[in-house]
């Protein structure tokens, strides 16, 4: 017969053992709350992205001005309560300039990024899992590619086609896509290594098949993080042309061209009419860093806590 | 050591055509060509009647009637004599234009990666060995905040908070570097630091990273416990490891200050190459464009063997695989 007291320690040691038994796996959407909580700056990056996107969409409720509304009595007015960043030198108001530049920024930014990441990352599919003499044709374009810096390439395409929104796009989408090229290929190469592509292999899937259906969902981790740490390269190259005063044309307000000719004249005496925009810049930069190098912590347990 | 240079060499050419090759063909997309543009002085598309016959005659003289292929050797061929064109703008050869250029330039993008390589790997170094303290803090901090400024911004904030303070614009006008050495590094040196302070931020995560992967090794703990010195410890057995990979960055360096440096001389009005093809692009002056484009991606090129012949050289586990 087994005693009460008995019965109580089995149970409580059984409970122990529950109790010190490795805690399991969290889910997916679990782990992300974890590790968001754990993670400041990717939280960070995330708001800043998610105020600057909303902020793109709604700019014409957000604003209080429109962006080409002049007042010739507020000429280089300092900030105040009717103007949060004061006004420009044909008197036109700063924060709803800036408020719209978002707009353009992130248009610009995120089909620029689509585009060159999304073009690349096929090329890089491809001649990753082919591997062979296609491969190091596509490597030397790369090669050759990759000597143009950022600027300098857009610039080039934006002399040659003209600087309109689409082909401002394309130029900087045009300096993302070796990127997208390169990190896809090293991405599928190694994945192609792995025992569940050679047992794709094995039961007779077609290369078509092995690589869309056993690569590509594979490849979509490092897809993102290119895409998010590519945006703010993308925005600060578009800033550049159009500081240069060859982005996208007046009267639609960017940030880079809200710095440009006049605007540097007058900062001595307004600094706010230059020192506002570049902060924005740099905030939004920051913010997709950040959400870029979280992401890849997410997706990545190698680079974690780096 | 020799087959791994001469395989490396080897790459260069192929590299150096595709380059050539996808520089001329874009150039084939511009709406009329030289003729049409020399007839105007640099502004096709709009209206003009020259006679049929005039801008025949140009056509065949600049040999826009050959085929394609054959324009593009005679191309090629003139560049590497160092023939680049006639400029649209004021008709004069491309080369006159570039010449007197180059050195500003280059004086301007040697003191740039230099100052970003000091400044680089020494925070980054500082930052490794007082890891996770405000010092660590301070310097990622603003190396990360540095990475996510537009450089342009960065050297007007500085210009205007100079002006506000000093009163006085920082000194701008060039001479040259033989003629009046003081006078030419006080105009370079404000915009070289700024390209080279905003390039050494890479530099200094890459090194911090490193120096922190070396400072975990097995020979770094012997050292230390057979009782060396901190700072030989890190002088003889971490920096000369971790340094290492940080070299590599050097060719992409070379590309990512270009941009900038383009950027910052429009900024600070150096008549540099990058402010020349700045006015190119806006005037559409495409013989000159071309010309800076090829002879950018050829720089670039060659940094880019320069730094892997380099490396080889520091690295003996290169050049024997």
């Amino acid at each position: 017969m087994v005693s009460r007291d008995e019965t109580a320690s089995a149970e409580a040691i059984r409970e122990n053992l529950i109790a010190t038994e490795p805690p399991r796996r969290p889910g997916a959407v679990k782990y992300a709350v974890y590790y968001f909580r754990h993670k400041l700056l990717g939280v960070v990056g995330l708001f800043i992205v998610a105020v600057m996107v909303f902020t793109a969409l709604f700019a014409d409720v957000i604003a209080p001005y429109t962006y080409q509304e002049q007042n010739y009595d507020q000429l280089l007015h300092a900030p105040s309560w009717e103007f949060f960043f004061g006004t420009d030198n044909f008197g036109r108001d700063i924060f709803s300039r800036i408020v719209h530049g978002a707009r353009i920024s992130m248009l610009v930014g995120f089909l620029s990024v689509l585009a060159g990441t999304g073009i690349g990352a096929v090329i890089g599919l491809i001649s990753g899992f082919f591997m062979g003499k296609f491969d190091a044709v596509v490597q030397r374009f790369v090669d050759a590619w990759m000597a143009f810096p950022d600027l300098i390439l857009a610039l080039f395409i934006v002399a040659v086609f003209g600087n309109t929104l689409p082909n401002v796009i394309l130029a900087i989408a045009a300096t993302i896509l070796p990127r997208g090229v390169r990190i896809i290929r090293s991405a599928t190469i190694s994945i192609r290594e792995m025992d569940y592509t050679l047992a794709a292999r094995a039961i007779g899937a077609s290369d078509m098949r092995t690589m869309l259906r056993h690569i590509m969902p594979n490849t979509v981790a490092p897809f993102l993080i290119i895409m998010s740490s590519m945006f703010g390269t993308a925005i600060l190259t578009e800033a550049g042309l159009s500081y240069l005063g060859l982005g996208i044309s007046e009267p639609t307000p960017s940030w880079g061209r809200m710095l440009t000719g006049q605007a540097a004249q007058y900062a001595p005496r307004a600094p706010w009419i230059i020192a506002f925009p570049g902060i924005f810049l740099t905030i939004t930069v920051m913010g997709f860093a950040f959400f870029g190098d979280a992401l890849r912590d997410l997706f990545d347990p190698r680079q974690r806590g780096r | 050591m020799r087959t791994y240079l001469i395989k490396r060499m080897l790459l260069f050419v192929p590299t150096a055509f595709l380059v050539s090759v996808g520089i001329f063909a874009m150039l084939q997309f511009i709406p009329g060509d030289a003729a049409d543009a020399l007839l105007l002085g640099g502004t096709p598309g709009e209206a003009y009647d020259p006679t049929e016959g005039q801008a025949e005659r140009i056509r065949e003289k600049l040999g826009l009637d050959a085929p394609i292929p054959v324009q593009y050797a005679r191309w090629m061929g003139n560049f590497l004599r160092g023939d680049f064109g006639i400029s649209f703008n004021n008709r004069k050869p491309v080369i006159e234009r570039m010449a007197p250029r180059i050195l500003l330039s280059f004086e301007l993008g040697f003191l740039a990666v230099s100052l970003a390589f000091v400044l680089g790997t020494v925070g980054g170094v500082i930052s490794a060995v007082k890891q996770d303290t405000w010092i660590d803090y301070a310097l990622r901090g603003s190396s990360m905040t540095l990475q996510a400024m537009p450089g342009f911004w960065l050297a007007l904030m500085v210009i205007v908070i100079l002006v506000a303070t000093l009163g006085t614009k920082p000194p701008i006008e060039y001479k040259h570097l033989w003629v009046d050495p003081v006078r030419n590094l006080s105009v370079l040196l404000l915009p070289a630091f700024l390209v080279g302070l905003r390039s050494s931020a890479e530099i200094l995560r890459m090194t911090r990273s490193s120096v922190l992967e070396v400072l975990r090794e097995d020979y770094v703990r012997t050292a230390e416990s057979k009782g060396l010195y901190r700072s030989r410890v890190l002088g003889q057995h971490v920096l000369r490891n971790a340094l290492l990979p940080v070299t590599t960055l050097a060719g992409f360096e070379v590309v990512f200050l270009m941009s900038g440096q383009v950027i910052i001389e429009s900024v600070f009005n150096l008549h540099g190459i990058g402010k020349l093809f700045i006015n190119a692009v806006g005037n559409r002056d495409y013989p000159v464009v071309q010309a800076i484009v090829m002879f950018i991606a050829l720089v670039v090129l060659l940094a880019n063997l320069v730094v892997d012949v380099m490396y080889a050289w520091l690295d003996p586990r290169i050049r024997y695989t």
